[in-house]
């Protein structure tokens, strides 16, 4: 009796450290699932502290948005005061997760007024071979997200079975961010994660120095030429598969639901990546942001063709320089006068996205500024 | 597959909730038999059918034995069953290792001849299985085990897959008699089981993965490393070998225990030994019987002279060490432990005639300081054992004894000094008998709950990258 006494003990404690952890992370400490989350939810909490009643424009979006967008300390909001603005963007993310910010932040109690949603044409086409939930690090996700994921997922089951090991011990998932944060003398170097080469540089406003830069064009030209490589098999046969359809009508019927006025954005590329979009990708990606727009009555900013290439690392990476300047444009152009007006019913002309708007090359033209 | 990995704990859940489900001893053989060959196979399938064949016809030869009188046939058949396994373990593990020095040989004497390798993959734990068909033939010829008339239960007796890959070596007069026994569940016997595989789970992942962090970039590169982080590398080396093997074996001891088997100890505390002789009564201690018992004492044993005794030591430990590796550094670090047996059994000597000596030997500082002794002598043969190359453990050697520049330890010491505290406080516990009051006296919800932050905490601790157990290549 005393063995089964134990051992009963044993698994009953055992499960209740486990679930304990998890508790305790959704509560007090998300950046040790999720560190690049965790670090800009801390940083959204103090400035959202500091700025006080002001309202709050959320840009969410990936690496593109994480890197090259450099929020204005306040932009003049003409009838409700000024607002302030946090870059959300987190890196490895697409449409599907970016749903899945959105939800963590809602539940987190984060609710902006305004919210720019980014758009990254690649990545709207996603197959069973590349998606975002094949590619996805399970340990970041806890069970509420798997179950956003899963709705757009290609093979649901897939992820559920790929993600329930990792949460079954989470003492040994997030070991080296727990060591990390409680004994930072105890993990090794090299288990320094990704995460952490691009946190090292968050600033309070949510804009992330990208870590890189190339020693000389020929170097620039090289990695340009292999990232866009990367994205060509989805641009080839280009069209809005599924599961990101159904992850940013979801994202827009939310905000709709919450009413968070909602405007879309596609991030500068630079002009190796703009022609290598073939007219059929082109035409069907303006037909489905179209369809967006009727269908919710949001703004679209195509800023793809504001940078110069020098300004990029690798074509859609923007260096701290071009993010300066891309944001400046941005700001100007788009969120002032995005601000400055009341909703205007789908198909009308909508001045921001005049001014903002500028149409592809495909001749390869630089827009330089 | 790992014993500390999911797919273990899967394939363990499974075989357990199959086995302890059927009624039926002969089933549950059976069960385990397809589990152990299961086992064998997610490594290499073709070699689990080496071992299948292998052990058919030890089964064969070993009846053979058994039923006849006739001493010359007998002699004969052992022979058979010896040199098959012996040739077995040298065709997969030593030949490459023998033609590499008989080409240097002949390098050396200026020949320019290049002989060709082997393309062959070394089975695992073909230096464990072979040496346990090899002790069952003997004790069957010996006649202190009569050979096996089931099929099945030798097959499970070289084959259960707690031991298979790494030991103990299990001596079959231990263990066949288990098979036929029937099992039933034990309440007792399940916290034991599951105690003993915690516990090695512990030390393999917090203490024996984490210490291969500050080892295994100074041997790799002792030249770039300054003293003390040598020094470092060859305390971490220590405790991590310990933790490992020990720890792979506790999780054995475990696992047999959750199936209503019982395997041999085969460590006891051997970092608290006073003398090399001690160390090897508590180190791998199923190798060293083995040893003792099929070697040592076959060759005469202590039971000649000085000089045959001195001989048969230093064969053993050679051979011994040779067991462990096809590498030179294996057979070097055997000839010191050789040695050191036989200091030790003239010091013992010394000693012997001059009391005053002994009783100061004998004092708790002097218990204190043959422990550090044997731990420190112990600590440097490790060397030979970890270096690949006698370049590298000379290497090493230079850079802890004479004061050299270089970088750090590759990881802050602060958890390599925490966790050697750790295994220091573990064996006084033990050896003192504190554990087994405190363990005794403990209400039983405050056992599990420790239990509970202990596998915690191995989970915590367990590096980002885990790694293979050592003896696994042996």
């Amino acid at each position: 009796m005393r063995g089964r006494a134990v051992l009963a003990t044993w698994l009953v404690m055992f499960a209740a450290l486990q679930v304990g952890l998890g508790q305790a992370i959704d509560r007090w400490a998300p950046e040790l699932r999720d560190a690049e989350y965790g670090r800009k939810l801390a940083l959204l909490r103090a400035a959202q502290a500091a700025h006080g009643d002001r309202p709050l424009l959320l840009v969410l979006g990936t690496s593109r948005t994480a890197f090259g967008f450099r929020p204005a300390a306040s932009v003049e909001e003409a009838t409700r005061g000024p607002a302030w603005q946090f870059n959300f963007g987190i890196t490895g993310t697409g449409p599907l997760q970016e749903l899945m910010y959105l939800r963590r932040l809602l539940d987190a109690g984060i609710r902006p007024r305004r919210l720019l949603i980014e758009i990254h044409p690649p990545l709207l086409h996603q197959t069973p071979d590349w998606c975002e939930t094949k590619n996805v690090d399970v340990r970041r996700l806890d069970w509420r997200d798997v179950r956003v994921l899963a709705r757009c997922a290609f093979e649901p089951c897939k992820l559920w079975v790929k993600w329930l090991p990792t949460s079954l011990a989470p003492w040994h998932t997030h070991r080296v961010a727990i060591l990390r944060r409680f004994a930072p003398r105890w993990p090794d170097a090299e288990s320094r994660s990704r995460d952490e080469t691009f946190l090292r540089d968050t600033a309070a406003d949510g804009w992330a120095r990208f870590p890189f830069r190339a020693s000389d064009e020929e170097e620039r030209r090289r990695v340009t030429t292999k990232t866009v490589g990367l994205y060509a098999p989805m641009l080839d046969d280009f069209q809005v598969t599924e599961g990101p359809r159904r992850a940013l009508a979801e994202t827009l019927g939310l905000c709709r639901r919450e009413r968070i006025e909602t405007a879309l954005f596609l991030m500068p590329e630079g002009s190796l990546f703009r022609e290598r979009y073939p007219l059929e990708a082109r035409t069907r990606l303006d037909g489905y942001l179209a369809e967006l727009r009727r269908e919710y009555g949001v703004a679209l900013f195509d800023a793809s063709a504001w940078c110069a290439d020098r300004q990029f690392f690798d074509g859609q990476h923007l260096l701290p320089e071009g993010a300066d300047s891309f944001t400046a444009r941005f700001e100007h152009d788009a969120v002032e006068p995005w601000l400055s007006h009341d909703s205007i019913p789908a198909g009308r002309e909508n001045r921001a996205e005049r001014l903002a708007e500028r149409k592809p090359s495909h001749s390869g033209a630089q827009s330089n500024r | 597959m790992l014993f500390c990995s999911e797919q273990f704990l899967l394939f363990f859940t499974l075989v357990f909730v199959a086995y302890w489900s059927m009624p039926w001893r002969q089933a549950r053989v059976y069960l385990l038999l397809a589990a152990s060959f299961y086992f064998y196979a997610s490594w290499n399938q073709w070699l689990a059918l080496i071992i299948g064949v292998s052990t058919t016809i030890d089964y064969f030869v070993a009846r053979g034995i058994d039923s006849s009188d006739d001493p010359r046939r007998r002699k004969l058949l052992l022979s058979v069953t010896v040199i098959a396994n012996l040739g077995l373990l040298c065709y997969f593990k030593y030949a490459n290792f023998f033609l590499q020095s008989l080409e240097t040989a002949m390098h050396a004497a200026g020949s320019t001849t290049s002989l060709p390798l082997l393309k062959v993959i070394l089975p695992i734990g073909i230096s464990f299985y072979t040496f346990e068909a090899i002790n069952y033939a003997v004790d069957v010829y010996r006649r202190q085990a009569r050979a096996e008339r089931n099929l099945a239960h030798f097959m499970l007796f070289i084959t259960f897959f707690p031991h298979l890959v790494a030991g103990p070596i299990v001596r079959a007069r231990d263990f066949l008699p288990q098979i036929r026994r029937a099992k039933h569940w034990d309440w007792a016997r399940m916290q034991l089981g599951a105690q003993f595989f915690l516990l090695g789970l512990f030390k393999k992942l917090a203490i024996a993965d984490r210490m291969a962090m500050f080892a295994d970039p100074v041997f790799a590169n002792p030249e770039q490393y300054r003293t003390s982080a040598a020094w470092l590398a060859v305390l971490a080396y220590a405790l991590q070998i310990y933790c490992d093997f020990s720890g792979y074996t506790d999780m054995a001891l475990g696992s047999a225990h959750l199936l209503g088997y019982k395997l041999a100890k085969n460590f006891d505390m051997p970092y608290a030994s006073s003398n090399i002789s001690e160390f090897w009564r508590r180190w791998h201690i199923s190798l060293s019987s083995w040893l003792r018992d099929y070697l040592f004492i076959p060759l005469g044993g202590s039971r000649g002279t000085e000089w045959q005794t001195t001989r048969n030591l230093m064969i053993t430990m050679t051979l011994g060490g040779l067991w462990h590796g096809a590498n030179w550094t294996f057979v070097v670090w055997g000839v010191l432990h050789g040695t050191l047996l036989i200091a030790h059994r003239a010091f013992r000597e010394f000693c012997h005639i001059r009391p005053r000596l002994k009783a100061m030997l004998d004092t708790f500082p002097g218990g204190a300081a043959r422990i550090a002794m044997t731990f420190l002598s112990v600590s440097l043969a490790w060397i030979f054992f970890r270096a690949t190359t006698f370049t590298g453990a000379a290497e090493m050697f230079h850079r802890m004894f004479t004061g050299q520049p270089g970088m750090g330890p590759p990881l802050h010491k602060q958890s390599l000094i925490v966790l050697a505290l750790v295994v220091f406080a573990a064996h006084v516990a033990a050896t003192s008998g504190l554990w087994r009051k405190v363990a005794l006296r403990m209400p039983a919800p405050v056992l599990g709950v420790s239990y509970a932050m202990v596998l915690t905490l191995a989970l915590l601790l367990a590096p980002d990258s885990g790694k293979a157990f050592i003896y696994f290549q042996f």
